[in-house]
């Protein structure tokens, strides 16, 4: 089996970074954006930066949802992060209602209805997953409490359907955000492990080790 | 004031860049050479920095850049977030710097000189790559806004700028005191302070850091978050995980790199 990461390279965001951590991490990948690589791909990771709105009409006129669906039934792992995460859930109320992916039960709300009102928006900096040690799951083989993940956003997930999905959160201005899930073998970060220094590398690592 | 969040600091190196050289200029003037950026930003990351800043001072200038082998290079090696300016003076300016690895882009004369831009890019882009880089200093009572790495006057506001800068969509901004650039006399705390003030996205203060004393005074007198570092990390005053250590037991929150 080709065991190549695929990229789907949707004409949004910093696909260089991610392509970098992979080939650095000693994993061949490649960026696609045809139907047919996505559809038998062996894992793939799913970025993103900007709005949500654009980038879920991306994938529509270039025709992806369905094959991404595709995939994503066949059981293989597919990373989303930042925005590729938030693309995962049903909907979005950024600039407006968006549907999104409908791969978990949950809304990309603005960060600005759960912490203070002097919080600055967008977050920018490094947080560590406060619930870490409560997961067995492999993709944190190696990392600790400690380790810290970088974080750009002014969105997040908000998870309404939890059963059975693992959720990870990180703190801003005292207030709790979703910072991970993994439900089976859909997993989003709202972080960027490309761009975490070595914790980062570990966990991708890990996701491709996966 | 009210109390400072329990966030963690953003320690950032700020490389600016002559041609292919890491270079360290006084009040952003003149150009003593200190040698190759990719090594500097390396070793940095490697000690810990939890960002780097490259600012191609030469670029508005002489309308031209140098800054994109350099930026290759760095995202081959470097994974935390790299922010790129200097000369960027377009949509598509800033397509291409993102296109070959940087997460962020700032603009300081083009802004200035056209203020739509912002809203362009962040339009664009998204408002998380768009940091508005803003060069001030203080002439009587108020501070104003440089362009040109600190040649040109624009009798602009820096408070105003601030306020019209978030207005059209920027992510973050990034101040530096000219009077303060390169000195190691510590920052502007009084700019700094009344930006803080008046913003409600992240700042990166940026001008003057000689020791950690000067960056604890910044912090206990302001609520911001990130610090640009130059001199101080460039002439090896103190190293990261040295400033790092500082700040921890100040009781500040740190990214901490184990080895």
């Amino acid at each position: 089996m080709n065991k190549k990461i695929l990229i789907i390279d949707y004409g949004i965001g910093n696909l260089r970074s991610v392509y970098q951590a992979v080939t650095h991490l000693g994993y061949e990948c490649e960026l696609s954006n045809k139907k047919k690589d996505i559809e038998n791909a062996y894992k793939i990771i799913l970025p993103g930066v900007g709005a949500f709105g654009a980038a879920i009409s991306k994938l529509k006129n270039l025709d992806l949802i369905h094959s991404i669906e595709k995939f994503k039934n066949k059981g293989n792992y597919l990373l989303g992060v930042c925005l590729g995460m938030q693309l995962m859930l049903k909907k979005s109320f950024e600039f407006g209602q968006n549907d999104g992916l409908n791969f978990v039960d949950g809304q990309v709300v603005n960060l600005n209805t759960i912490v203070k009102s002097e919080a600055e928006i967008p977050h920018i900096g490094w947080c560590k997953l406060e619930n870490i040690k409560d997961s067995k799951n492999k993709i944190f083989k190696n990392i600790e409490n400690e380790d810290m993940f970088y974080f750009i956003h002014s969105y997040y997930s908000k998870i309404i359907q939890k059963n059975d999905i693992e959720i990870l959160y990180s703190i801003y201005n005292d207030s709790k955000f979703t910072s991970m899930f993994i439900n089976e073998n859909i997993i989003g970060v709202q972080f960027h492990p490309e761009k975490s220094g070595a914790s980062g590398l570990k966990l991708l690592y890990n996701f491709l080790q996966l | 004031m009210a109390q400072r969040s329990n966030n963690s600091l953003r320690i950032i190196a700020r490389l600016d860049i002559k041609n292919n050289y890491l270079i360290k200029p006084i009040q952003l003037e003149g150009l003593r050479k200190l040698g190759n950026p990719n090594e500097y930003a390396l070793k940095y990351y490697k000690e810990g920095i939890d960002e780097i800043i490259f600012s191609d001072n030469v670029a508005s200038l002489y309308k031209r850049t140098y800054l994109e082998e350099i930026i290759l290079n760095a995202t081959k090696k470097i994974f935390v977030p790299i922010t790129v300016g200097g000369g960027i003076k377009s949509v598509k300016d800033v397509e291409r710097i993102l296109r070959i690895g940087a997460d962020k882009i700032f603009v300081n004369t083009a802004a200035v000189d056209n203020p739509n831009l912002i809203k362009e890019i962040s339009k664009e882009f998204g408002s998380q790559c768009m940091v508005v880089s803003i060069e001030a200093k203080k002439n009587d009572d108020t501070w104003e806004v440089y362009t040109n790495n600190g040649r040109e006057r624009t009798f602009k506001n820096v408070l105003d700028w601030i306020k019209e800068s978030i207005q059209l969509g920027a992510g973050e901004l990034f101040i530096t005191s000219i009077d303060k650039d390169g000195t190691k006399k510590g920052f502007d705390i009084e700019l700094i302070s009344n930006a803080n003030k008046i913003s409600s996205i992240p700042i990166i203060a940026s001008g003057g850091a000689g020791n950690s004393q000067h960056c604890f005074d910044l912090l206990n007198k302001t609520k911001i978050n990130s610090l640009a570092l130059g001199s101080i990390l460039h002439y090896n005053i103190a190293s990261i995980k040295k400033i790092k250590k500082d700040l921890m037991e100040e009781n500040f929150k740190v990214r901490i790199v184990n080895e």
